[in-house]
């Protein structure tokens, strides 16, 4: 019997549920402010403000498959009251289906 | 031989005063205030954070001068000091913009730019007393621990003498 294919990206919404916080997504295109919810990653240098808290750099994980319109460069994000823009998305495979984005003030 | 504090003071301020790439790098805060980010950095262990974090956290946009460093020589019959200065650039977001200001645009316009006051763009200014004007600068690609653009730009310039 064929072993079925992993599909770790039914446990996304369950991860963001647990672990994620409200974050204000701006797409570039218009259609309007969205909330989502996200993960806060580990930055590639840490600051001394915590991340999701005023950081001037900040990486989130988000459910990219289920977000429309998928985030784009400059497109904005506010996360407790502090305005980012991404910079740069990095999408993961359509197994586990998120994307980290990371995210620079302006 | 001359502080490199005050010099780099005088590069932000030079730029600062060159009129679109003040534009480019000025954006409103909450309060509606306009912020023109150009700025020097000083080492202030205690004070400022290090040099490292300071250009990581740079927003965009933005621009920072720093010292970095000396080299001393015998180069010819008046020069012993020639100081190093990188310039460090973040383009602001371009997105949705009809007339993008991209790193290209703010090079050209470091170099060429006329600051408000000046007779002349920065590379033939005396910036402080004491200052030769820079050697011809240069400006390299660069990305950022996030694999994003960013530019640095080199200024070298030579004191007049030992002061």
């Amino acid at each position: 019997m064929a072993t079925p294919a992993l599909n770790f990206s039914q446990y996304n919404q369950v991860f963001l549920e647990q672990g994620g916080i409200s974050v204000t997504f701006t797409p570039q295109d218009a259609s309007g402010a969205q909330q989502l919810q996200a993960i806060v990653m580990p930055p590639a240098l840490a600051e001394e403000i915590m991340g999701g808290a005023g950081s001037a750099v900040l990486r989130l994980w988000v459910d990219f498959q289920a977000i429309s319109p998928q985030p784009q460069e400059g497109d904005l994000f506010t996360v407790g009251g502090v305005t980012y823009v991404v910079a740069k998305p990095e999408a993961e495979p359509v197994s586990t289906g998120g994307a980290v984005l990371k995210l620079r003030t302006q | 031989m001359l502080n490199p504090g005050p010099i780099a003071d005088a590069i932000a301020a030079a730029l600062a005063a060159i009129p679109d790439l003040a534009a480019a790098m000025t954006v409103t805060d909450a309060n509606g205030n306009a912020i023109c980010r150009i700025n020097s950095f000083h080492y202030r262990l205690g004070q400022e954070h290090t040099r490292a974090m300071v250009v990581y956290k740079m927003p965009a946009p933005s621009m920072l001068v720093v010292w970095d460093g000396t080299q001393g020589g015998n180069f010819d019959g008046e020069t012993m000091w020639k100081h190093r200065f990188h310039v460090y650039f973040r383009m602001g977001n371009m997105a949705g913009s009809n007339d993008p200001v991209g790193y290209e645009e703010l090079w050209t316009l470091v170099c060429n730019g006329i600051p408000t006051g000046s007779s002349v763009n920065i590379r033939y200014m005396n910036l402080l007393p004491g200052l030769n004007i820079m050697d011809t600068p240069s400006d390299a690609h660069a990305v950022d621990e996030d694999l994003v653009d960013r530019f640095v730009g080199t200024f070298i310039i030579p004191e007049i003498g030992d002061n």
